[in-house]
Order: C-alpha cells, then structure tokens, then sequence
C-alpha cells in the first residue's frame, strides 16, 4: 500500500514537471520556425511577388548548393567539431572537375562521371588528411580546417591562376537548370540528402555513435565507442559533400567559378546554429538544419525583392544568427532549470512517502 | 587574538568547565572576577604554569556558545519551488568561533538552506540577519563580500592556471602599475597551502593535480578571500584519509580564529567528531540544534531519518569476503606492470567474483593501473594476463571486446546528462543490437530491464539522465554493464558524494554483480568504500603497492596505517 502511494505522489510531482520541461524544451525548438513564419509572413506583405510559386521554386533552386553543404556540417557539428574548409572545398570541387573534363587524360577527357569522380576525391582527400590531422595527433579542427580551406583555396587558385572555366560539362549544367514539373532537379537532390542524413543520424548506429561523441566524449570513449573513427568519419563526409556541391553548383552556374561561393561557409554554419545545434556538438538535427536553411533563404531571396541593399542582409543574417544564439543558450538553461525541479520534486516525493510509510506502521503496530 | 581557554584554579567540586559569555579578551577577563567571586569557589586565577593552590583543581573557562552573538541568525525561512515546499519555517543562527553542521538525508533542504546563506537563491521567505541586521543578498557575490562563502560540492577551478593562480584568481596582487607580482602571489599561496598543512608546489597546474588537492585548493582559495563565515559542502567526499585530517586540523585552527563553519557532510562520525553543534533537517523542516558532545550517533541517525533506526555500519560486512563460491582461479594478472610517471613494477592477481579493493592517497598510481587496464593508457613495461593469456589492450574498444567494464569516478565522464536513461544504457549494446539500424523499442527495453534491475529512481526509462539523483546516476552508470556482465569490472569512487542509502544501494547492487561471478576493482581513497565492498586490498603508494591486505587483515586501522 505504501508502494502504491509512493507511485501516485512520484507522478503527481513529477507529472507538473514534466509538462514545463517539454513546454521549455518544446520552446527551443519551436523558435526557429516562428522566426521562418514571421520572415515569411513579413516579405509577404512587403512584397505581393514573394508568396508566389515560382518565386518559392526559385528560393528553392538558390538553397539547394547551401542545404548539401548545411546537411554535411550538420554531421561535423553533432560530433562536437568544425568545418571551416566547406565553400573553398566546394569551389575547389568544381575546378578540379571542369579541369579533368578539359584535360586530355584519356577516361577523364569530356567525361563527366569521371571528372566528378576525381573531384569528389581530391575533396575525400583533403579531408582525410584533416581527419588524420583532428584525431590522430590532436589538432583542434578549427585550426584543422582552417589550414584546409587555405590549401583548397590555394590549389583552386594554382591550377587556374583565378581564371573561370567555362567549358563545363552540358549534361551538368541539364542538371542545373532542369526543372521535374516545375521543381529544379537541385532541390530535389538537396532533400533527398536531407532525407537521407536524417534517416542516418536518427535510426542508424552511426547517427548515434555521432550524438554520443558529440554529447560527451569521454563518455563515448568509455563506453568503447571508436571516437575517432567517427570524427573522422564526420569530417569526411562533410568534404565529400561539400564537393558534390561544388560540382552541382557549376552545373547552377554553368561555368566553373573561382571566386563568389565564400558564403557558403558562414551561411552554412549560420543554418546549422539557427537551427538549434550546439556549438559544442551532441544537440541538433537535420531538421532544425532544414529550417535554418530556409530562414537564410528566405531572407536572402526577400531583402532581394524589397531591393534592399545588398549589404543590409548580412547584418539582418547576423541579427537573426546572434538572436538563435541567445534562444539556444536560454532553452538549455530553461531545460537544465527543469530537471532541477524535478529532481527536487522526486526528492521531496520520496520523503513524503517515508512518511507515510512510517505513519501506518506506527498504527499497525 | 583571543585564547580560547584560560586556566583557573576553584576549589574541589566545581565542574570542570565553565561557560562563559563574551567575544572579546577584555569582556571573558572582566567577567571572570565577578563570575568566580560570586559562584563560589573560584579562588584565583593564574597562567597555565602557576603552582596550583591547595585544596584547588583547575577548571577551564570557555567560551559560552550560548552567550555569544550570533553572526548569522536565519528566522522562519521558508522556500518553495513550485508546488514544492523545500523549507518550511526553519530557524537557526550560526555563532562566531564555532563549527556548526547541518545534517539530513539528500532532499532534506541543506543544500537549499545553504543557498540562501550564500545568496544563491534569493527568492524566499523569512528574515536572515547577518552580524545583527537583517539582509537579503541578492548574489553570491554580495554574499561573499559580506563574509560568506561557499565551498561547493562541483570544483570551480580553472584547470589550466597554477595553484597559486587559482587561489588568487580575480584578486591577484598587483603592484602600484597594475604589474602582477607573480613572485609575492606565487609566496602568498605557498604560505597558504603551508597552512593547510599541505607540502606542494603552489606553481603546479591544478590539471596536474589529484581532486583531494583540486579541492583544498578552492578551501584555501575562500580562506584568502578573508570569508568570516565558510560554508563546506561535502568536502571530505574526495579526500584522503590524512589530507582530511589536515582539513580538520585546520577547521579548528579557523575555529580558533573566530571564524564560522558550518558544514554539510553526509559522515556523521565526521560530523560529530568536528562539530560544535549539529542541525538536523527533515522534510524541509528544523529538527533540533543539538551540542556535538551531546548526542551519539543512533540517535543523530534516528533524528534525520525520523525513527527507522538502521545504523549504517550493521550489513556493512555481512556479505564481504565470505562469499567463497565460483572462485577459480585468476581472471585478470598484472606482472611487472609500469605506466611511465605514475606505476613502478606492479603485480596482482585478480581472482573470479573477487572484489579487489586498490586504495591509497589521490595520484599514488591505482588510477593510471585501472586506465591501463582499460586501454585508456599504455604500460610502459609489465605483462597483463586475461585468463592466462597476455594481451595487448589499446583502448576502451578492445577492452569492452575483451569483457572489462570501466565505471569512472566523476559520473559525468560517463552518462549523457541530456539523454534517457535508457539511452545511456542502450549505447553500449548498439553492435550487439543492430547492424545498422537502430530501433527505439529495443533501446527502451533494455533500458526497461536494468532500470528494474538497478532499482533505479523513477523507473522510467524514458527520463533524462540529468532528473536523477546521484545515487541513481550511479546505478544507470553500473546499470550499462550488468546485461551482459562483463568479466572484469572496474569502479573508481562508486560511491563518491552519496548519501548513505544511495551508498547502500550502490554497495548492495555491486554485490549482486560480484555474485554472478563478475571480478571487480574498485578504486578509492576512502577506507569505508574498501571495507564495505572489497574482499581484498592492495595498497598504493607512489605508484607502487605497499601492501596486500588479505580479508582477515581488511580493517579500518590496517588501511588507515597506510593511508
């Protein structure tokens, strides 16, 4: 009978707790999608073009290069670290591929399987290196990849002495501007990455393996997790997909560009943070990233619209950055806040109780 | 400064203390003529070496407790979080030049009392006087200026910065130019330490140094504060056995000094042994204030406990060392093992469904032996047996492949705070569970099974790590290794900063564990983890093992020899 009570008061306590936790939590992640609302709602009414559906197609087309590279900094992100080399790496991408397509190598000779290929691991294998360099002797990948988005940045610049390339492969630049319906065919390859990596981060072991380590290294490592295999693994992956997007991109702009993609890298990261991840890594999701994504987007595309000036959108990017920042860092203190009170009322539940416990066995006896 | 006693001489009948009234020398000199004249006997005062009268014995003159002003007086405090009442009406009021405890079970409203002393919470009910006017601080830090300060449980310190650095730390001495003067803070802090009856470098990085000192770093730090009123939370928790005998020491030299302690611990022997007065809370609730010299320890318990007298010491052996069955041979053998810089020529012989205690001081080389073990650090020489067979074993990986578990002294190096507890269970099974994906109702039922089968508090799987107490943290960081038991179990500090029924549980779940025939190594430098858990000890010193105690010999005198 005292067990029972002890049940009832445990849940009554705790069920208070409870809903303001989730309410709390529910709050940060509820607030980059009113933020999306309010910009939505907004350019709406500033501007009668904007809610259009071509104008929607075209925002989506403009986000799809971002959103491959978003989605793999997300992976870096989780696992705690940082991917600085992204838009070099991406630029780099597509040079190396309009180069070989160019070439007279034969197999790489107006081949456009093949020249994606090399480009894709020419990026595979900066990251590497910076993977080795991050978990094998210790490097911080800030400093990591700040070395790599040099040395991409530096062969893009060697090879092509900051000249375009043209001459691109026709079947990309299909691609590019191809439209399935009315959707471009970029968009569509965007979100089934995003499908894809939310798929891997949210039911497969290593999407697991990566919030672990991101949560809580030592822990991580205590549990026998290969941490630096995943690190590794995140860091990779975030070069190779920077480089699929850097490839794609010159099928968007059907030339291969050396400069004009720096963007990416603040505009990715800004995604991943606005989205509510954590810096420090282990909180995030690709769909926290997708909503990221879109208010960058959006904003980019609408301040367009308005014909504001051009250099406004990065303080309003800025603004808005600085805002999810401060909303992170409350929800956390919201949520830690929470677990507070409810361990506090578990403890006070449990003594409650003991009490009665004790009171009807001093009357049995 | 004010001698505590003075040496009278009374005739024969006179108790031999008396309490006076009084802070100052002046008022206990001035006192002492018409005190000893009217209550009879006393017929005259001299020094300590004066020839005693005859007919005449010597009494000492005290500080009367109760006569003294009181430097905190908290009046019908009362807080409440949420629907929850924390404190309900509880008056005390703290004296200057005493040791004053504050003890209960975990919940029942130290800490919260603790916190609004301090200015933590500022929120709340009722009157705090501080030397006689009523204040309400609304920080910490306002607290601190005041004179309060707290010695918390969580280390503050900055890791990288030395000692000495550390002490100092926002109060750095500085010259006329704002120059620091690292030589004077550099001397300050090691005369500091040399107070504390501490012989180490006030130059070293506290990264480099052992928690028992990390933590008498932050005393010393608080005492260089010029803090009247010191708060100590826990502070025994990670020392050793004679690093806390400095700490008391200590504590009454700072008594001496007129300053306040009030203290928390959950070691009633320790708390009655240091205090002056001890506070007892329940519920939220004022208990008594009771005179240290005046209770024992049955009757603290059954005050904080409210009358389920279970004295802690009664099963503490039952279950220890006789259990004999399954013991064949050794699981787990160390020849000759050395960790560069921190293990010199180590043997062992870990016997199946053994408890294998490794105790000695912070730093004197068990931890660098159990990472090792683990993968964690490499030995630099030495050969490790695993059921007779040496292998290699490069990290956590590799080991968990070979069947040992690693359960770390802070508990936050191994759970996820943020995440279920079922969760933090199920990581570990992951390889076992899936190829590649993973499916929530099975992480949730393993978390179901060792929840029930930890007995952890609330049984649900689904709560994040961060709502459970210590105790329960605990059990779902023991919890991840039970399901498929390892053969080697290694725990540091298992029961570090319990209460005791979380200790009870822990000690209770880790015999269960031992009796499926699972070897543990436990490390700690406290004597009463080895004497409830282990079946043997090896200690440590500077890196080497000093002796082997068989069960016959495990006792607190033969560890505390050693300590």
């Amino acid at each position: 009978m005292g067990k029972l009570g002890l049940q009832s008061i445990l849940w009554r306590r705790i069920g208070i707790s409870e809903f303001r936790t989730q309410f709390l939590v529910r709050l940060g992640s509820l607030a980059p999608v009113l933020t999306l609302a309010a910009l939505v709602f907004f350019f709406s009414v500033v501007s009668p073009s904007f809610l259009t559906v071509p104008n929607l197609l075209n925002i989506a087309a403009q986000i799809s290069i971002l959103a491959l590279v978003a989605g793999g900094m997300t992976f870096v992100v989780l696992a705690g670290e940082i991917d600085l080399s992204v838009a070099n790496m991406a630029t780099m991408a597509g040079i190396i591929m309009a180069l070989a397509y160019n070439s007279d190598v034969l197999l790489l000779k107006d081949n456009v399987f093949t020249s994606t290929l090399v480009a894709i691991l020419a990026a595979a294998g900066i990251g590497s290196v910076t993977g080795f360099v991050v978990t094998k002797l210790g490097i911080p990948s800030f400093a990591a990849t700040l070395a790599a988005m040099q040395i991409s940045r530096g062969i893009t610049l060697v090879l092509t002495q900051a000249r375009p390339i043209y001459n691109v492969p026709p079947s990309l630049s299909d691609i590019g501007s191809a439209r399935v319906g009315s959707i471009p065919i970029l968009g569509l390859i965007a979100v089934g990455t995003l499908v894809l990596f939310h798929l891997i981060l949210h039911y497969s072991r290593f999407g697991r393996y990566i919030y672990a380590v991101g949560g809580n290294r030592t822990a991580a490592k205590l549990v026998g997790i290969q941490v630096h295999w995943i690190t590794f693994s995140c860091l990779v992956l975030s070069a190779v997909v920077s480089g699929v997007a850097g490839v794609l991109n010159v099928g968007r702009l059907g030339s291969a560009q050396t400069f004009g993609s720096e963007d990416l890298l603040i505009d990715s990261l800004a995604a991943v943070v606005i989205g509510g991840a954590s810096l420090f890594g282990g909180v995030g999701n690709i769909g926290g990233t997708v909503v990221g994504i879109l208010i960058l987007g959006v904003l980019n595309n609408g301040l367009n619209q308005m014909m504001a000036n051009v250099f406004a959108k990065y303080l309003f990017k800025g603004l808005i950055l600085l805002g999810a920042l401060v909303i992170n860092i409350l929800s956390i203190r919201l949520r830690d806040r929470a677990a507070e009170m409810a361990r506090e009322a578990l403890f006070v539940a449990e003594e409650d109780s003991a009490c009665v416990e004790v009171a009807s066995g001093d009357g049995a006896s | 400064m004010v001698p505590e006693t003075l040496h009278l001489v009374a005739s024969q009948g006179l108790p031999d203390s008396w309490w006076l009234g009084g802070t100052e020398r002046q008022q206990l000199l001035s006192r002492v003529h018409p005190f000893g004249a009217n209550a009879s006997g006393l017929q005259a005062w001299g020094g300590v070496g004066s020839p005693l009268p005859e007919g005449g014995k010597r009494v000492s003159l005290r500080y009367g407790l109760m006569d003294r002003i009181p430097i905190i007086e908290a009046r019908s405090i009362t807080k409440k979080f949420g629907v929850i009442t924390a404190l309900s009406n509880v008056s005390v009021d703290f004296l200057p030049a005493e040791v004053h405890s504050i003890v209960g079970e975990n919940g029942a409203g130290k800490s919260t009392l603790v916190k609004i002393l301090t200015g933590y919470h500022t929120e709340y009910g009722g009157e705090l006087r501080f030397r006689g006017k009523p204040v309400r601080f609304r920080s910490t830090r306002e607290a601190q200026e005041a004179g309060i300060a707290c010695v918390y449980q969580e280390r503050h310190l900055v890791p990288e910065l030395s000692i000495a650095e550390n002490i100092f730390l926002g109060r750095l001495p500085s010259n006329s130019l704002g120059v620091i003067s690292w030589k004077e803070m550099r001397e300050r802090a090691q005369q500091q330490l040399r107070e504390l009856g501490l012989h180490l470098d006030a130059g070293q990085k506290v990264s480099n140094c052992a928690l028992g000192v990390r933590q008498i770093t932050e005393i010393a730090r608080v005492l260089f504060w010029g803090s009247d009123v010191i708060v100590l939370d826990e502070p025994t928790g990670a020392l050793s056995v004679s690093e806390r005998d400095e700490l008391f020491s200590l504590l009454s030299r700072l008594k001496e000094q007129g300053k306040t302690i009030i203290y928390i611990s959950h070691l009633l022997e320790e708390v009655i042994a240091i205090s002056d007065r001890i506070t007892v809370l329940r519920n939220g609730r004022k208990i008594a204030t009771v005179r240290a010299g005046e209770v024992g320890l049955d009757s603290l318990i059954q005050m904080i406990t409210g009358g389920e007298l279970h004295s802690s010491e009664s099963s503490a052996k039952a279950f220890c060392g006789t259990s004999d069955e399954g013991r064949d041979g050794a699981v787990l053998e160390g020849r000759d093992l050395s960790v560069y810089g921190y293990l010199r020529g180590v043997n062992f012989t870990l016997l199946r469904g053994e408890a294998l205690g490794l105790y000695g001081n912070a730093g004197c080389g068990m931890h660098a032996l159990v990472e090792a073990i683990f993968g964690l650090r490499k030995f630099s020489s030495g050969l490790l047996l695993l059921e007779g067979k040496p292998v290699a074993i490069s990290s956590p990986a590799e080991a968990s492949r070979y069947g040992i578990g690693f359960v770390p002294e802070d508990r936050s190096d191994a759970l996820w705070l943020e995440q279920s507890v079922a969760r933090n269970i199920a990581i570990r099974y992951l390889p076992k569970l899936s190829r590649l994906i993973v499916k929530q109702s099975h992480e949730h039922s393993i978390g179901r099974q060792v929840v029930e089968q930890m007995d952890v508090i609330p049984a649900d799987p689904a709560a994040p790590v961060q709502r459970l107490s210590g105790g329960n943290r605990q059990k779902v960081a023991v919890g991840r290794w039970v399901l498929e038991l390892p053969r080697v179990l290694i725990l540091c500090e298992p029961t570090n900063g319990m209460d005791v029924g979380a200790k009870r549980a822990v000690v209770e779940k880790l015999r269960d564990i031992k009796r499926c025939g699972v070897s543990l190594i436990i490390v700690s430098t406290d004597p009463d983890v080895i004497l409830d858990t282990c079946d043997r000890a090896l200690v440590f010193r500077r890196g080497r093992v000093v002796a082997e105690l068989p069960p016959e010999d495990l006792t607190k005198e033969r560890l505390a020899l050693y300590g």
